[in-house]
């Protein structure tokens, strides 16, 4: 059913608070393509029953909205030549940077069900002697928390693993469990999973050395990248790294990160004067 | 050119996988068995194989061995396509020198992805 001017704006208004996702005029068919299993599933006839509710503030419906317009459409090793920097370039320019026994610390700001975190993971444990004097720890967080929930679950379906994990990687760090796989004990105890929203001040416990946000910033406004850049930019120590994706960009904020010569996607955030 | 050879006893597989590899331009052909595949790398060894497990005389993994052992045979990227899932499977297959492993069913983001891997789709 189409949704009346009325109610796409108060959509607008409502996704823009909650997600920092703002969709156009033209994009309203996905609005209502994403939120009628939404309302079906709640028992409702039309789509009007749920923005009732939701504008009464019931907690259920906006979290269902919520969860249904979040695109956390991924894949293990996604663009795999960004991964091939990150290990080969990236981490170990900032092993050479840390002292022995020192930890290095990597966030992945977006990560849907979990797909980045474990990838990068598992490329670690690949690596395992550059990574010998030092402990990586890895924090992932994602707006959505049917997302963290699939991630911290460890369980893909065979249709998932096989969208990005090379066949060794699969029966070295995967458990079967008849046509699922299960992530090994060893690679998921260096991923530690949060709801988190980049939009919101980072409460910055520990500097990060390395911060991957990939397929995030492409869904903002410039308002919104200005202030997630922001964000990332007080979490990282002062040698980190930002990697963002193919479609990303930095602009509005190149007064926070300078772009890293002949690495693609690759920033190095900007030190007060 | 690059060539796709599509070994698998099932004519809807062997349709389905040559719409999706034909479309990554491989020029591709095929064989419904082990011993007219073995045939046909003896005439022109293919760049990549898409092989099958459960066939009639032999089985992807015998006519793997035997490729193997051929001229040139150690040259094509073989992956396996099949339904035996079984991490037992997988393993024999890698032994006997297979590249890469899809477990049936599949679609053209897990072809893409496994070709991808095994380096036979550049840039």
């Amino acid at each position: 059913m189409a949704i009346p001017a009325s109610d796409f704006e108060f959509y607008k208004q409502f996704l823009t608070e909650e997600t920092g996702l703002s969709p156009e005029s033209e994009k309203i068919y996905l609005l209502e393509s994403r939120l009628s299993p939404v309302y079906k599933k709640m028992g409702f006839e039309d789509l009007g029953e749920l923005t009732d509710l939701l504008r009464a503030g019931d907690a259920n419906a906006k979290r269902c909205v919520i969860e249904a317009i979040l695109d956390t459409e991924t894949c293990f090793f996604r663009d795999r030549k960004i991964f091939d920097m990150v290990i080969n370039d990236v981490l170990p320019d900032i092993v050479a940077s840390k002292k022995s026994k020192e930890t290095i610390n990597v966030w992945t700001a977006g990560c849907a069900s979990g797909q980045e975190p474990y990838s990068l993971a598992m490329l670690i444990k690949e690596q395992a002697k550059m990574f010998k004097k030092n402990i990586v720890k890895i924090f992932a967080t994602d707006l959505s928390e049917s997302a963290i929930k699939t991630a911290i679950a460890g369980e893909y379906t065979q249709y998932d693993v096989q969208r990005g994990v090379p066949v060794r990687m699969l029966i070295k760090y995967f458990a079967q469990n008849n046509t699922d796989w299960m992530i090994n004990k060893n690679v998921r105890s260096l991923v530690k999973f949060e709801v988190g929203n980049i939009l919101n001040s980072v409460s910055v416990n520990q500097k990060y050395d390395l911060v991957l946000c990939r397929n995030v910033l492409s869904e903002f406004d410039e308002s919104q990248k200005r202030k997630a850049l922001e964000n990332i930019h007080a979490s990282l120590a002062r040698h980190g790294r930002l990697v963002i994706g193919f479609h990303d960009n930095i602009e509005g904020a190149k007064d926070l990160f300078v772009p890293q010569a002949d690495k693609d996607g690759l920033y190095i955030p900007v030190q007060p004067a | 050119m690059k060539t796709c050879l599509i070994v698998d006893d099932s004519k809807i597989v062997r349709r389905m996988a040559r719409r999706i590899v034909g479309e990554m331009g491989f020029e591709v052909s095929e064989a419904e068995d082990g011993d007219m595949a073995l045939a046909m790398c003896r005439q022109s060894m293919p760049t990549s194989i898409l092989l099958d497990w459960n066939m009639p005389n032999m089985t992807g993994l015998e006519f793997l061995k035997l490729l193997r052992k051929e001229k040139k045979g150690d040259a094509p990227k073989v992956i396996f396509c099949t339904i035996e899932n079984d991490v037992s499977y997988i393993k024999k297959a890698l032994r006997a020198g297979a590249d890469e492993y899809i477990m049936k069913p599949f679609d053209s983001d897990i072809i893409r992805t496994k070709f991808d891997q095994v380096g036979l789709i550049d840039g």
